[in-house]
């Protein structure tokens, strides 16, 4: 009757009254001698078992020692029984009606560490892929599809798309390079490659992985080719190319840009490299090899922070971006197919002997980086500090961004070599322009000298473009301005014109 | 002591028949048993006390295979003898 109060024997007995014959007193003396049994009969024979309500036992305690703890004296508890009252089923399951429909779950939460832990072991079958068939961007999809499957059944079904079609796979990436443009800014100092940080934050950890270990296997792939032949320096440019493209901060990149250079490129690269110069990817092989591992390695942990945030938006995003990244791939073949002709011109000895040193600083850095895998940040600052190879990855981007048109032809088309001279040269082009170079495709104008600063050891681009802007994506402006080609190869001491920027 | 033998003793005890002292037994048990369902504690003087406590929701961990449970929470009786039975027993019960 009344909830909040306890009700005694005394009220238990006139609601017996009621429901029977007896009178209050002998409802009453009943429930008393109900009770006074029970007692009796525990005391007598340790248990007692009454039906409907449960079952009273004695349970002897053990003696035991403790400390009161007024004065910290220790003492024995002595031995006693006591009075223990297991409900009967019925009543048991009456009193937790409320609670009845609730069913132990188990608990998934252990999925993240089982994620991160699954993550690194497949990084390195990657690598495996790319080394053995550099040619398949398939498989390099495949692999970070695997990361990505045990955090999302999305992803890898993305996976399995761009496994099945490139050109689907060339889909998703530029839906993720889309995306990456707007998280960039976060992640960028996270190391060499400014593609892998764009991606990163753009995307689920997947992505990044998928992308980078394309991006630099098809690139890097063609520098290496260019060290070991000179004849394929094309290619190098072409890597740098497809970084910017995957990095565009902006996202306001004309078109054609969007087409190749974006970060799906990798792959889409990748297939179009396959079908226009297979011998390209045979050189790849090597260096990719390494890039891919170190890049992985890196991108995998990143990934790993950033991947459970975005994976619901990255499933809305597939479908759109597949279509979008067919076309971009159409858009870039055709504009491949007619530059080819002017390539040949932008290429000069000078460029391609930069190029060859940009590249065995490169292989220095991957070796380097191989060793302290585990450690992204870490290498990451090594490789600024010995090499600068991050900055080069933003300097790829910054080129690219300015010679996406070109990276496209070349990457489409057979010219590949033109398209290494057109990176490098395209800078200097499109500096003199205006009193000041400008970044083509940037948000911002440069319109002035903001300092200069001189490049000191333990200074990199990727640092001083966030002291000055903030943010790491002007690193491509600090190149622009000071006409750095190779953001890997900036000369100790060299005095540094840091731009005023203007927004467009 | 099982539900017999209570009902058997307590019959000699009230004077009433095993089978009515059967029936207001129950009656008496679902009388307590109605109480508790609605959350109400029971007190019986010189006995003890019938509560109904919630269990919250907790994290169990197989230890053979390391699996997480979540098992729900739950409503369960408790029952809390009294002073006066706790010194019934240790007087005559005691220790065996």
């Amino acid at each position: 009757m009344s909830n909040d109060q306890r009700v005694n024997l005394q009220q238990l007995a006139s609601s017996l009254n009621r429901q029977s014959t007896l009178s209050p007193n002998e409802a009453e003396n009943f429930i008393t001698q109900f009770f006074d049994v029970i007692r009796e009969s525990l005391v007598a024979e340790k248990i007692v078992k009454v039906r409907g309500l449960g079952t009273f036992k004695l349970v002897d305690v053990e003696p035991r020692e403790s400390i009161k703890v007024g004065t910290g004296e220790r003492f024995i508890i002595e031995g006693h029984s006591k009075v223990t009252f297991t409900p009967d089923p019925v009543l048991r399951d009456a009193v937790n009606r409320p609670f009845a429909d609730f069913e132990t779950v188990v608990v998934n939460e252990g999925v993240d560490l089982a994620a991160l832990e699954a993550t690194e072991p497949t990084e390195l079958p990657v690598e495996d892929e790319l080394v053995d068939a550099p040619d398949l961007p398939v498989d390099e999809p495949v692999e970070p599809s695997d990361v990505a499957t045990t955090k999302d059944s999305v992803e890898l079904s993305e996976v399995s798309d761009e496994g099945t079609a490139q050109e689907e796979s060339d889909d998703d990436l530029s839906d993720e390079a889309d995306d990456e443009t707007d998280d960039e800014p976060v992640d960028v100092p996270v190391d060499e490659s400014v593609d892998v940080p764009a991606d990163e934050p753009v995307d689920e950890l997947v992505v990044e992985p998928v992308v980078e270990p394309v991006d630099e296997p098809v690139d890097e792939p063609s520098i290496e080719s260019n060290d070991q032949c000179d004849d394929n320096s094309l290619k190098p440019k072409g890597s740098p190319v497809a970084v910017p493209l995957v990095g565009q901060p902006t996202g306001d990149e004309p078109d054609e840009v969007n087409d190749e250079p974006e970060p799906q490129t990798p792959q889409s690269q990748k297939p179009s490299l396959s079908d226009e110069a297979p011998a390209s990817a045979d050189e790849k092989s090597t260096h990719v090899k390494k890039a891919a591992v170190v890049s992985h390695a890196d991108v995998v942990e990143v990934a790993n922070y950033v991947r459970h945030s975005d994976n619901t938006s990255h499933r809305h995003r597939r479908w759109t971006g597949c279509l979008f990244g067919l076309l971009c791939l159409i858009l870039g073949y055709v504009i491949g197919c007619y530059f080819p002709v002017k390539m040949p011109t932008l290429i000069s000895n000078e460029q391609i002997v930069n190029f060859l040193q940009y590249i065995n600083h490169k292989i220095d850095d991957f070796s380097s980086s191989l060793e302290t895998k585990q450690d992204t940040i870490q290498v990451v600052d090594a490789d600024v500090q010995d090499v600068g190879v991050p900055e080069s990855k933003f300097d790829s981007k910054s080129d690219s961004k300015p010679d996406k048109p070109k990276a496209a032809t070349s990457a489409s088309t057979d010219s590949k070599p033109v398209a290494k001279s057109e990176s490098k040269s395209s800078v200097p082009v499109k500096s003199s322009r205006t009193n000041y170079p400008q970044l083509q495709g940037g948000a911002y104008e440069i319109v002035g000298v903001e300092a200069v600063e001189a490049m000191t050891a333990g200074k990199t681009l990727l640092n001083l473009s966030i002291k000055y802007y903030g943010s790491k994506d002007f690193v491509d402006y600090i190149c622009v301005m000071n006409g750095i080609t190779n953001p890997d190869i900036v000369p100790l001491n060299k005095e540094l014109r840091i731009p005023a920027l203007q927004m467009k | 002591m099982n539900n017999k033998d209570f009902i058997s003793a307590l019959a000699r005890r009230s004077r009433f028949t095993t089978r009515v002292t059967q029936q207001l037994v129950d009656a008496v048990v679902g009388e307590l048993s109605a109480r508790l369902e609605d959350g109400t504690p029971v007190a019986i003087a010189n006995f003890g006390t019938f509560d109904v406590k919630k269990k919250l929701e907790r994290i169990i961990v197989n230890p053979a295979t390391g699996q997480r449970l979540l098992t729900p929470p739950k409503l369960v009786v408790a029952f809390k003898s009294s002073p006066a039975l706790k010194d019934d027993i240790q007087e005559k019960g005691g220790r065996s």
